[in-house]
């Protein structure tokens, strides 16, 4: 398991190269997805070896990405906001229809490949039909869903504290 | 510059979610056995954190999966009236226009229903892997549950490409009769809301057509007024009558969901009708005769003038277009 001291290295590195915090953070956390979807897989010698050129690599992919990342944001910024029903209390659950609208929208932020090889396993794909149609390999397979579903844990939780938020306040 | 203590605790946490969204994605993947849920329990009770992380990936598995309504993910496209394994093909190649198409699969499946206009077709997958090819002018409604996935064609013509391996049956209702499935592909054609009058075409499996106060289940046994179909076969009904089964051609019969109208020694004023299901533009055959003329071969639905024209050519007709309809007419007789 790496060591706390280790991730602050890595933080500082993202700083320097003019990341922002969060950014540094998201970036920290995929870098974590592939280390433990691919440890399952392949024994990895360094943790901490695997995660520093996990992140210097992702780094550099994301500077060609920046563009349509900040896009990417705007909208699950707007899709917050929009999504929070004002008369919403933590009694009244979501119905199925907007449950099903959040998910959608989650997941188009997140990508449109992760988020098409998340609903198609959902909806009953093997990994290996997944695999023979779209050429990519069973981990990849993987870090997508995994992806997808870290995806939804973080945004079902934003609905709760927002819904609670506006109950009490 | 330098990371306070409570950035690395979020990381911290972070990498605890990280790694319950591995175990979860782990545990309903292929390749879960005893040894995995053995680590899977250690580190659940490694630490609170861990649980209480694992409890929040397993609700998000479970609310992002187990909806109630079906959730399309596809529209557009052609589908193959096959296999499963084959539509996941386009299903994910089609992802380039999925931003595109999404704002219009809202809209149409509002309120659990599945409607396309005049000269309109679409594909639609359903949560649970079934996909619907909808002809022109068509409604169905979405009336799934636990028990029993089922839909009503109010009108129209679709292919139901039902998902295998399901514990609950595909129940299609059409007027007094429904089509009860369970892994296979088969077309409804209704011709109006009102009427009793519909086919069923299998393709590919096997289905039980029964009347409509029956359970939805698969019958068991043969009784009065059940017709269990062999792939190929079409079920006809015409208002009250037993229904009749023939076997036509299927790619005459799927020919619709490949964007093709095929006549083979089809009447003129039929051939029309076929046309005027499905675009703006209007065929009238004005003449006496050339309503009966036989013909045949294969059509662009959309492109009605290519037909007008190949008929004019081929049956010496004229002619003549007004607005938006194309009127065919004897040659020579101008008096009209």
């Amino acid at each position: 398991m790496a060591r706390p001291a280790y991730f602050e290295g890595l933080l500082r590195f993202l700083r320097r190269k003019g990341r922002s915090q969060e950014d540094a953070e998201d970036l920290i956390q995929e870098a974590l997805l592939r280390l433990h979807v691919y440890c399952q897989a392949v024994p990895v010698a360094s943790e901490e070896a695997f995660l520093r050129h996990a992140v210097h690599n992702l780094s550099v992919d994301q500077h060609r990405r920046d563009r349509l990342d900040l896009r990417m944001e705007v909208s699950i910024n707007e899709l917050d906001t929009r999504l929070i029903d004002p008369e919403a209390t933590p009694e009244r659950t979501l119905d199925a229809e907007q449950r099903l609208d959040h998910i959608k929208s989650v997941l188009d932020a997140v990508g449109r490949r992760t988020r098409d090889i998340y609903f198609a396993h959902r909806a009953g794909y093997s990994y290996a039909e997944i695999s023979e149609h779209m050429g990519i390999s069973h981990i990849t397979i993987k870090r997508h869903i995994a992806r997808a579903l870290l995806a939804i844990m973080e945004h079902g939780e934003a609905e709760t504290h927002a819904t609670a938020k506006r109950a009490t306040g | 510059m330098r990371p306070r203590s409570a950035q690395l605790d979020k990381i911290a946490l972070r990498h605890i979610r990280v790694q319950a969204a591995v175990w979860v994605t782990d545990l309903h993947g292929p390749d879960r056995d005893a040894s995995l849920e053995a680590r899977v329990r250690q580190w659940i009770a490694e630490d609170p954190r861990h649980a209480a992380a694992f409890e929040l990936a397993t609700d998000a598995w479970q609310r992002s999966g187990d909806l109630p309504a079906p959730f399309p993910k596809r529209v557009s496209g052609r589908i193959r009236p096959r296999s499963r394994v084959r539509l996941l093909g386009p299903a994910l190649a089609g992802a380039a226009v999925i931003c595109g198409v999404l704002m219009a699969t809202a809209y149409f499946l509002r309120d659990g229903e599945l409607v396309t206009g005049p000269g309109e077709r679409r594909t639609v997958e359903l949560g649970d892997g079934t996909h619907i090819a909808l002809n022109a002018n068509t409604r169905v409604l979405m009336q799934y549950d636990n028990r029993v996935r089922k839909v009503t064609l109010v009108a129209g013509e679709a292919l139901f490409n039902v998902a295998k391996h399901q514990p609950r049956p595909f129940v299609v209702a059409a007027g007094d009769r429904k089509v009860v499935a369970v892994g296979t592909s088969f077309v409804i054609r209704r011709e109006a809301p009102a009427g009793t009058a519909f086919a069923v075409t299998l393709l590919e499996g096997r289905v039980a057509v029964e009347p409509i106060s029956w359970p939805d289940t698969l019958p068991s046994r043969v009784a009065p007024g059940l017709t269990l179909l062999n792939p190929g076969e079409r079920l006809r009904f015409e208002g009250e009558s037993a229904g009749t089964v023939d076997s036509p051609s299927i790619d005459k019969v799927t020919a619709w969901e490949r964007g093709e109208l095929i006549f083979d020694d089809t009447s003129l004023s039929q051939a029309a009708g076929e046309f005027n299901r499905y675009g703006s533009t209007r065929i009238t055959i004005d003449s006496p005769t050339a309503g009966s003329l036989r013909t045949g071969g294969v059509f662009r639905i959309g492109d009605p003038s290519s037909f007008a024209l190949a008929m004019a050519n081929a049956y010496h007709l004229r002619i003549i277009r007004r607005g938006g309809e194309i009127i065919l007419t004897d040659k020579g007789d101008d008096s009209r």
